[in-house]
């Protein structure tokens, strides 16, 4: 099962759009087991793709000019 | 809403590096017409050298102000001026609509840098500013004038001017600046100038093929070598003796040693470091690279005379952003033309030392994406986890840091190869068109570039930067310039641009 969701950075804050959830965390590593939590809830079982698109509508709009891409991260969640 | 990129053409209309590929490539097109005999590029207007009491005895526009071919030459001076601001105003403010800009504040703030840059572009060929006492294509515009002294700069003046202007907007007449700053887009303009730099690179590549491929192929062994060399030293410094982070060394150490703010963007996001990092190293970077700008044109003009790809090719390595490399190229180039003119009365082809500094810094701007690929591999392998699931980097990343003005610029360049070694016969034709377009319209391109890095530019952004400032300024003018140098001379020692008879 592949997903596609999401991620963005306010108030020093990284926030991950799950469907109709929000997800919030300090660092990464803690938004990954906000997210690992939010799928076991859901989908209880068996392995997920997790495709995370950065929004770089964060950056200030004169950053696109250089570079329009932050990064965007695939991670596989074994909820099993 | 959100921009996000999820599909390979994500970004392909709403994005300034697209755009720049999309307007480069369309001015080549209109300038290919020449083939078919239609000239719809040489109602360009273009400045022209003129001299103070004389314009004052007789006022003419005519004195000023003219179109790029004969084919317009029926056509009054202003109106010349008013149908390219016309056609530039549509076009950019159609790619402004699709970038999701302002366009109400698009259409006032180009309008204003278009009358700026102008009015720039006539006094900076005023002939006691650019005039340079030899003959070049049978003219002494210095003798012509009957002159009793000029500065003897070249086209590099209207350049300096611009450059000076937009700072004087950028620092000292803010709320001026915040209102036109929506249509102040360096490098927008210098990478759609870039790809028309393409025909250059073609035209270049008809002269004297093995000194072009060997120009590119220096380039990129002097960008591949100056990565493996600054990158890894800075890191160090910045780890070691100023303390910093893990994640701020390495963005730092991208945009200092690399190309400027898009390697900091990119390794950032490479290491998945939290935005405020990119931000503020991207601040520190656009306030340097205009002390790197306007410094070390003249002063390589000046050290190193004799020396004039080799001075290119240390811009491409030293100057950060693609706008202050490529501006500072185009300074460099006049400035060296015109030295070796008044000194040695040897005219050397122009674009050369541009494109030498050009050639290096699209090689670290392609190189950016693979090192970002790389550099996160490494991070994700070192990171110690607190997360159980698995996290794969996906080639994507590498094409979309991939500069897409790049592909065009290429693009024109090999069709011009093409068109010589297929369709020899239609060449001269093609040349007439694209002589214009790599003419004139680029150096309009650029002078829009000059004014608007100037307004861009607010050098009270360095306040509070403290150590990453002190640590910036050591390595960059006591490391990388000094380093890039010797790497420059290394591989293009010896290259020199040909001489017009």
């Amino acid at each position: 099962m592949q997903l596609d969701y999401t991620l963005s950075f306010t108030n020093n804050q990284w926030i991950c759009f799950a469907d109709t959830t929000e997800i919030t965390a300090d660092s990464l590593d803690e938004l990954d087991n906000g997210i690992a939590k939010y799928l076991k809830s859901i989908y209880k079982k068996g392995e997920i793709e997790v495709n995370l698109y950065f929004d770089f509508d964060r950056f200030p709009t004169w950053h696109s000019q250089y570079m329009p891409h932050y990064f965007n991260r695939s991670l596989t969640f074994n909820l099993n | 809403m959100s921009t996000t990129n999820k599909k390979w053409y994500d970004g392909m209309f709403s994005t300034e590096d697209w755009w720049s590929a999309w307007l480069g490539l369309f001015f080549f097109a209109l300038g290919l017409l020449t083939i078919w005999e239609l000239d719809a590029v040489g109602w360009i207007a273009k400045p022209k050298t003129w001299e103070f009491s004389n314009l004052i005895n007789d006022f003419s526009w005519s004195k000023l102000i003219k179109t790029s071919s004969k084919n317009y030459k029926d056509w009054h001076p202003l109106f010349s001026l008013f149908f390219t601001y016309f056609t530039f105003l549509s076009l950019t403010t159609l790619g402004a609509y699709f970038q999701r800009r302002n366009v109400k504040k698009w259409i006032f703030g180009f309008t204003v840098i278009f009358s700026l840059t102008w009015l720039v572009w006539i006094l900076g060929h005023e002939a006691h500013f650019s005039a340079i006492d030899a003959v070049v294509k049978g003219k002494n515009s210095y003798q012509k004038f009957d002159l009793k002294w000029s500065l003897q700069l070249g086209g590099g003046f209207s350049f300096m001017l611009a450059l000076t202007v937009g700072l004087i907007i950028g620092n000292f007449f803010k709320g001026f600046a915040n209102k036109i700053k929506e249509a102040a887009k360096p490098e927008w303009f210098i990478k759609t100038a870039i790809v028309l730099l393409g025909i250059k690179l073609g035209m270049m590549t008809m002269k004297a093929s093995s000194f072009t491929y060997e120009l590119a192929l220096s380039g990129a062994g002097a960008a591949f070598v100056a990565y493996l060399l600054f990158w890894p030293i800075i890191y160090y410094v910045g780890r070691k003796f100023f303390k910093l982070n893990r994640a701020s060394a390495a963005v730092l150490s991208s945009g200092i040693s690399i190309c400027g703010v898009s390697a900091s963007i990119a390794t950032a996001g490479a290491i998945k470091a939290k935005p405020l990092i990119p931000i503020a190293v991207s601040t520190l970077i656009v306030v340097f690279a205009m002390f790197e700008l306007v410094i070390l044109p003249p002063l390589y003009t000046n050290i190193a005379p004799n020396q004039p790809i080799v001075n290119g090719a240390a811009l491409g390595m030293t100057v950060k952003t693609d706008g202050a490399d490529a501006a500072a190229g185009a300074i460099l180039d006049e400035l060296m033309i015109a030295k070796e003119l008044k000194t040695h009365n040897i005219k050397w082809e122009e674009g050369w030392i541009l494109s030498a500094a050009i050639l290096t810094k699209i090689w670290i701007d392609v190189f950016i994406g693979i090192w970002s690929f790389i550099l996160a591999i490494i991070w994700i392998r070192n990171d110690k986890k607190k997360t159980k699931h698995k996290e794969k980097i996906r080639w994507s990343e590498i094409w979309f840091r991939f500069p897409k003005f790049v592909l065009a610029y290429m693009f024109v360049w090999f069709l011009y190869l093409a068109m010589m070694y297929f369709f020899p016969n239609i060449i001269s034709d093609a040349k007439i068109g694209g002589s214009i377009t790599q003419g004139t319209f680029r150096k309009f391109l650029f002078m829009l570039t000059f004014l608007s890095i100037g307004i861009i530019t607010d050098f009270s952004k360095l306040k509070g930067m403290g150590r990453l400032a002190l640590l910036y300024a050591l390595a960059l003018f006591g490391f990388i310039a000094p380093l890039g140098y010797l790497i420059a001379y290394i591989f293009h020692h010896g290259m020199m641009p040909p001489i017009l008879k």
